[in-house]
């Protein structure tokens, strides 16, 4: 494997500082002295700026929260809503229900709380 | 980037509305342009995916460990919601199938070739041309700036994979948008 076989495809990986320090130390020996890898790592550079430039025109141009459609923007404060009032039920609950449950039996004591365990295996998955 | 996640998730799953509002100022525009970009779907579809995502994390807020950073773990969940519309779609080949593609030696760069009017079309159009996992680990590396530690985690896949497909996802950019800015076929 000639040099440039070697650095071409750790180039953008040599420009992400995500080599190993030896492998990072090679690449930057080869590409001081090879013209055509020197090309390389600026078509990398600049082809990561156009890409950055449409990325950070995108930003600019998406719809603001406040601008989305209203049937959206009410499904979203109306799902807000529910949380918050589920968050405020849970503790009232918590915090008037559960010392009784406690006086209720000196042998016992509280019961755990236990988290819900039926939602969210979407940030789960694989 | 900074990630505050662990504190606004702790006041998310206390109720606190001030801090949805933020994580929806924060990354919602973001999720947004991330799956346009992936799924390659129009902006609507987009934010409904963006909302969708946001209303996971907050569903599951309590359960951030915070081994991960919430852009990460965002990212991820936007990954999976995104996928749906791809089986929607044809993209068919092999992601890694061109994986050792190599960078072109450039006669003309892109940047020689560019000119302000069309380079924005021209990247859009090439980084369209791509295949959606390709899509995938350049925007996370490019516009997230995620690691690829980073971005193994929010795809689900291996740090060589994330490597070798970032690699050939930068050649076939490349060379596509010298194609495109060169006025070639």
């Amino acid at each position: 494997v000639s040099d440039c076989e070697w650095t071409e495809p750790r180039l953008g990986a040599w420009v992400d500082g995500e080599l190993a320090p030896d492998q990072a130390r090679r690449v930057m020996t080869h590409v001081e002295r090879c013209a055509a890898c020197e090309r390389r790592r600026l078509l990398l550079r600049e082809t990561s700026a156009l890409l950055r430039g449409l990325g950070s025109a995108m930003l600019a141009a998406e719809p603001k929260p406040v601008a989305v459609r209203r049937g959206r923007r009410l499904a979203w404060l109306a799902a807000a809503a529910l949380f918050a009032l589920g968050v405020g039920f849970a503790w009232a609950h918590q915090t008037r229900v559960r010392p009784a449950l406690a006086n209720d039996c000196a042998h016992c004591g509280p019961e755990p709380f236990v988290a819900p365990q039926n939602s969210g295996n979407l940030a789960k998955t694989p | 980037v900074s990630d505050r996640g662990g504190a606004l998730l702790d006041r998310i799953a206390r109720g606190d509305a001030q801090a949805l509002a933020e994580l929806s100022t924060m990354y919602r525009a973001r999720i947004q342009r991330f799956a346009r970009a992936y799924a390659g779907i129009g902006p609507e579809l987009a934010d409904d995916i963006a909302q969708q995502v946001l209303l996971e994390v907050t569903r599951t807020a309590e359960r951030f460990e915070g081994r991960s950073r919430l852009t990460t773990w965002l990212f991820g969940v936007a990954k999976n919601l995104c996928r749906t519309q791809l089986r929607r779609r044809e993209d068919a080949m092999d992601p890694d199938a061109r994986v050792w593609r190599s960078l072109p030696d450039p006669g003309q760069s892109p940047h020689e070739l560019f000119e302000q009017g069309e380079s924005r079309r021209a990247v859009r159009e090439a980084l369209e041309a791509l295949p959606a996992p390709y899509r995938a680990v350049l925007v996370l590396r490019e516009w997230e700036e995620l690691s690829y530690d980073e971005i193994a985690e929010a795809l689900g896949v291996p740090v060589g994979t994330v490597r070798s497909r970032l690699h050939a996802a930068r050649a076939l950019l490349a060379e596509r948008l010298i194609q495109i800015l060169g006025g070639r076929p």
